[in-house]
């Protein structure tokens, strides 16, 4: 690796590392301020103007509050569970194209961290880790309602894994790669969402699961509060709370982020962008529409929030067992017998 | 009252309330009634007093033979034969309401403000009664209100309701006439001939005996409300008469003292000196009450455990001649268990303070023996007298001085000798103001105990603690015995 | 039990979910858009009615005596023991008031009943309902901070009048 490839590296992880920790950050302070509008309030406007100092005032206070360790909790576990839960997450933005490729000089610097030729495998492998923290953080309290929380979280994370991952293997289908770039770059003439029908199922199936493997609303039985008081984070406190809920966000950031990539084009924009000459400026601009499409689903995680009440648990099992995955591998065959008979 | 001394009272059957009961011949007929549980109100009849029949309250219906048909005052009546009594049909009813609204006409309307609301016959009846309003219009007579009759009682004229309970005193039980009716009509009120102060030692009695809240104490004036207080039945220990008392307590301070019936002894009444003289039960350690055992320590004192003090008051009395002196205000059971301590000890001398007699004695409660319980401890065998010239010099003895009192009741000379102890031992509520004691042991007040003090006439009865005692100081009983154990074995001490 | 029970097919559509999610959907991005109904509480401060019940003040005439006669009918109407009176005397015409007159809200309840029980109408409840402070020494009121002028006090004590009908006369 030559010192110049070392330095985009670093300089791309501290930027794209950077931008999923801030939009993680911010979609706190939005989700807080979304809730707040669909009821009709006005949210936290007391830190900063229009409130825009309270994630940083959420981050202080979670420094400043006492760590608690329930009795009998399994002390390197417990320890270990949020930083397993939110490193998955932190991961993934490796692999994820924030825009198009830099060509300076005929050299293409790929605009992901690691672009690597496995991306898909990679994601896929991180989203099987994140179960981890979760089940771990759940057990290692010695807790009633933090183990039935990871233990919810471990069987709903694995159920709508395969249907997620078999939409996946859909789309690798369509692309013909299991580069993140490749894929993206496929879809510049035409958007896999809009490849009618199984574009569109698999990105119907793909959303779904997402929310369920975020643990997010209307599937975040993990930590129901009626039922489970906090699920598996019930007994965490201070910064460790701080990183499941970082995780959390963060997943979500990454989650936009590969639905983007996976079905709506990632940084292209029917074209448009695809045209600049200028290769700092198809760049950013290329960044520009990718963020704007992850804060669009980022938007989309909240507003169902706020919407939708909790599915039931057998509800939940039977969507995904019964439903989705059937569907899924029904529209993958569809997909297959389409791509060889050259239809698409 | 008791009218029939001429051997057995003659029955007879009476109806009351359309019941058949047996009632004394020509005894009184509200004395009966009240006996077989009739309410029937009065404010001027009292059974200490002489009866005026003049508030016209205790009126009940009679219908059958005797005094006369109609509505007649059961104070001033005598059972008599074939007497049919009403306490509560219409017209009984009706004549107390109409004496109730009468009485209520010039009554001011102050019972926020008046001392006696909450034991007030007047309140108490009205209430009962239920005539929620007055349908007078007129003006109410206005009076003088905060009259001072000496330095004990304050006189408000407005509440009076001329019962002449308070003059009744003066002239039946005191035999001295002080107070009177003055002027006639609506105008009448009570005041003092000429106007003088009053005098005697048996003022606050009419204060207990207001229906109303015309004559109240000064010193007890605002200070607590009835229902706040706690009452606990006692016995007075200002002198040998043994007067049975009530005291009443709020927040662990004694705020006023009241006398409680006893036929043989006080009767309904107490003197003043009884009644006001409760500073010393109240004094707080920071006015100078004793409230944790005490060591002399060179030029200061310094605070020590109760047994640290006993072991080394045991081993005083040991060492040389010892004179122990108990104070004639510690109970019969003080008393046993003083002597106790003493019984084996060669070259002690154990006994209780007699003091000479006082000037104090009257006609009436008072008696000239300063000493609750001169009697109760006499009886006790190998607890001799020791009258204060009889104390002898101390020089070069330990002495012993034990209980609440001693030191009010020890004058001049006794002092000067018992000051010149080699080595004095305190067990007081206060320091002794003589001498310099080595160990002063908290003692209780006699607030603060329970036992038995035998008075003057040789009747025993029982004192109850109505106050806390501060949370160091030892009942007297504990200081006895824990001395005792000590001067027995003195072995155990020393280790 | 007898339960009736609403044979009701649900449609295509309902049973798909998607459309009436949907319709969730737009529902709450409408009222996104609506008035805030929040009170933005130390700028825009709560008007207490007057039959709201805050911390109980005592009346102070106009010559600056208090109006309480020290007749402890609050102390022993007060439900969980917040009042504390010693009695005492003055040369006024009234000649009873209170030498101390201690009200612990930190015990208090807010519930009323001394003002409703008290005969000169010299103990009210006030609009003050902020009643958070730093100490507890700070929260026992003694009578200095209780009186309070009858100026301020006067609208809430002719609502207990007419409301409790003190002084009702007998033929009403």
């Amino acid at each position: 690796m030559t010192t110049a490839a070392l330095i985009a590296t670093l300089v791309k992880i501290a930027v794209f590392f950077g931008i999923t920790i801030s939009l993680a950050a911010v979609s706190t302070l939005f989700e807080r301020k979304i809730s707040a509008w669909i009821q009709q309030r006005y949210g936290p406007n007391r830190v900063g103007p229009w409130g825009v100092l309270q994630p940083l005032a959420d981050g202080l206070k979670f420094i400043f509050k006492e760590e608690v360790a329930p009795a009998g909790a399994n002390r390197l576990l417990f320890r270990l569970a949020p930083a397993m839960a939110a490193a998955p997450a932190f991961m993934t933005v490796a692999v994820v194209p924030f825009t198009f490729p830099l060509i300076l000089d005929g050299t293409r610097i790929p605009m992901a961290i690691a672009d690597i030729d496995i991306g898909v495998l990679f994601f896929m492998a991180m989203g099987s880790l994140a179960v981890y923290g979760i089940m771990l953080g759940g057990w290692a309290s010695n807790n009633k309602y933090s183990l039935l929380g990871g233990l919810r979280s471990s069987a709903q994370m694995i159920s709508y894994e395969l249907a997620m991952m078999v939409s996946v293997i859909t789309v690798l289908t369509l692309a013909g790669s299991m580069n993140l770039t490749r894929i993206f770059e496929a879809q510049i003439p035409l958007w896999n969402i809009a490849v009618f029908p199984v574009g569109t199922i698999a990105f119907g199936i793909f959303l779904i699961a997402a929310f369920a493997e975020t643990n997010r609303h209307p599937f975040d039985l993990a930590e129901c509060e009626t039922e489970l008081v906090g699920g598996f984070h019930t007994e965490y406190s201070s910064m460790k709370f701080a990183l499941f809920f970082l995780g959390e966000y963060s997943a979500m950031v990454m989650m936009s982020g590969l639905i983007t990539t996976f079905f709506l084009g990632g940084p292209s924009l029917f074209g448009l962008v695809n045209g600049i000459e200028d290769p700092w400026i198809k760049v950013l601009a290329g960044l520009g529409v990718f963020l704007a499409k992850v804060c669009f689903f980022l938007f989309l995680f909240i507003w169902v929030r706020w919407t939708i009440p909790r599915f039931r648990w057998d509800q939940l099992m039977h969507l995904g067992w019964k439903l989705l995955l059937p569907l899924s591998l029904a529209n993958l065959l569809l997909a297959g017998t389409l791509v060889a008979t050259g239809v698409l | 009252m008791s009218s029939g001394a001429e051997g057995e009272t003659r029955m007879t059957t009476i109806k009351v309330d359309g019941v058949e009961h047996e009632a004394p011949l020509g005894g009184r007929l509200l004395d009966f009634l009240e006996s077989i549980g009739k309410v029937v109100p009065r404010f001027c009849y009292h059974p200490g007093l002489s009866v005026a029949a003049s508030c016209r309250q205790c009126q009940v219906e009679s219908v059958g033979k005797g005094p006369r048909p109609g509505t007649i005052v059961s104070c001033r009546e005598r059972i008599v034969e074939g007497m049919e009594i009403h306490t509560d049909s219409e017209a009984a009813r009706k004549a107390r309401a109409g004496v109730m609204e009468f009485l209520l006409l010039n009554h001011p309307l102050d019972c926020p403000i008046c001392d006696k609301a909450g034991e007030c016959m007047l309140q108490d009846t009205a209430y009962g009664t239920g005539q929620a309003a007055g349908r007078t219009v007129e003006p109410r007579r206005h009076l003088p209100k905060r009259k001072s009759l000496g330095d004990k009682i304050l006189l408000d004229n407005e509440r009076c309701i001329l019962c002449t309970r308070c003059v009744r005193f003066f002239e039946d039980v005191c035999g001295e006439p002080q107070l009177t009716v003055v002027d006639r009509g609506d105008r009448s009120y009570l005041d003092t001939f000429l106007g003088e102060p009053l005098r005697g030692n048996y003022q606050g009695n009419i204060v207990d005996i207001c229906p109303v809240g015309a004559l109240t104490l000064k010193k007890f004036r605002f200070r607590s409300r009835p229902w706040f207080m706690t009452s606990t039945p006692s016995v007075c220990g200002l002198c040998s008469r043994g007067c049975n008392i009530t005291i009443d307590v709020r927040n662990n301070r004694i705020l006023r003292i009241r006398p409680r019936f006893h036929g043989e002894i006080n009767r309904w009444w107490m003197c003043d000196e009884g009644r006001l003289d409760f500073d010393a039960y109240n004094m707080q350690p920071e006015e100078g009450r004793l409230a944790e055992p005490l060591i002399r320590d060179g030029e200061g004192e310094r605070p020590a455990e109760l047994s640290e003090l006993l072991a080394l008051a045991a081993e005083f009395c040991r060492e040389g001649p010892a004179l122990a002196l108990l104070s004639p205000f510690a109970t019969v059971e003080e008393g046993e268990a003083f002597r106790d301590c003493f019984a084996g000890l060669d070259g002690a001398r154990a006994g209780f303070l007699a003091p000479g007699r006082s000037a104090r004695a009257d006609r009436l409660l008072h008696t000239d023996d300063p000493c609750p319980n001169r009697a109760g401890l006499s009886r006790i065998e190998g607890l001799e007298a020791v009258a204060p010239s009889e104390i002898g010099d101390c020089a070069g003895k330990t002495v012993f001085l034990s209980g609440f009192g001693l030191d009010v009741l020890l004058h001049g000379e006794a002092r000067t000798a018992l000051g010149r102890a080699e080595r004095l031992i305190v067990h007081g509520h206060r320091r002794p103001g003589f001498g310099n004691p080595a160990l002063l042991i908290p003692a209780r007040t006699p607030a603060e105990k329970n036992g038995r003090w035998v008075n003057g006439s040789g009747i025993e009865q029982r004192i109850r603690p109505a106050l806390r005692a501060p949370t160091l100081v030892p009942d007297d009983l504990e200081v006895f015995r824990g001395l005792a154990e000590r001067l027995a074995r003195p072995q155990e001490v020393k280790a | 039990m007898q339960v009736k029970r609403l044979e009701k097919r649900l449609t295509i559509a309902e049973r798909l979910a998607i459309p009436e999610i949907l319709k969730g959907l737009a529902f709450t991005f409408r009222i996104m858009f609506r008035k805030r109904v929040t009170r933005q509480y130390p700028e825009e401060r709560y008007e207490a009615p007057i039959a709201a019940k805050g911390q109980p003040l005592l009346v102070e005439n106009e010559d600056g005596t208090p109006r309480c006669v020290a007749c402890s009918m609050c102390e022993v109407v007060c439900p969980p023991k917040a009042i504390t009176i010693t009695g005492g005397e003055t040369e006024r015409e009234i000649e009873r008031e209170p030498e101390e007159f201690r009200i612990d809200m930190l015990r208090c309840i807010l519930c009323g009943l001394c003002e409703e029980v008290c005969p000169k109408e010299a103990i009210v409840m006030s609009d003050r309902l902020e009643l958070a402070d730093f100490t507890r020494e700070s929260l026992v009121f003694d009578k200095r901070r209780l009186l309070t002028p009858v100026s301020e006090l006067s609208n809430r004590i002719r609502y207990t009048k007419e409301k409790y009908d003190k002084w009702h006369s007998p033929s009403s």
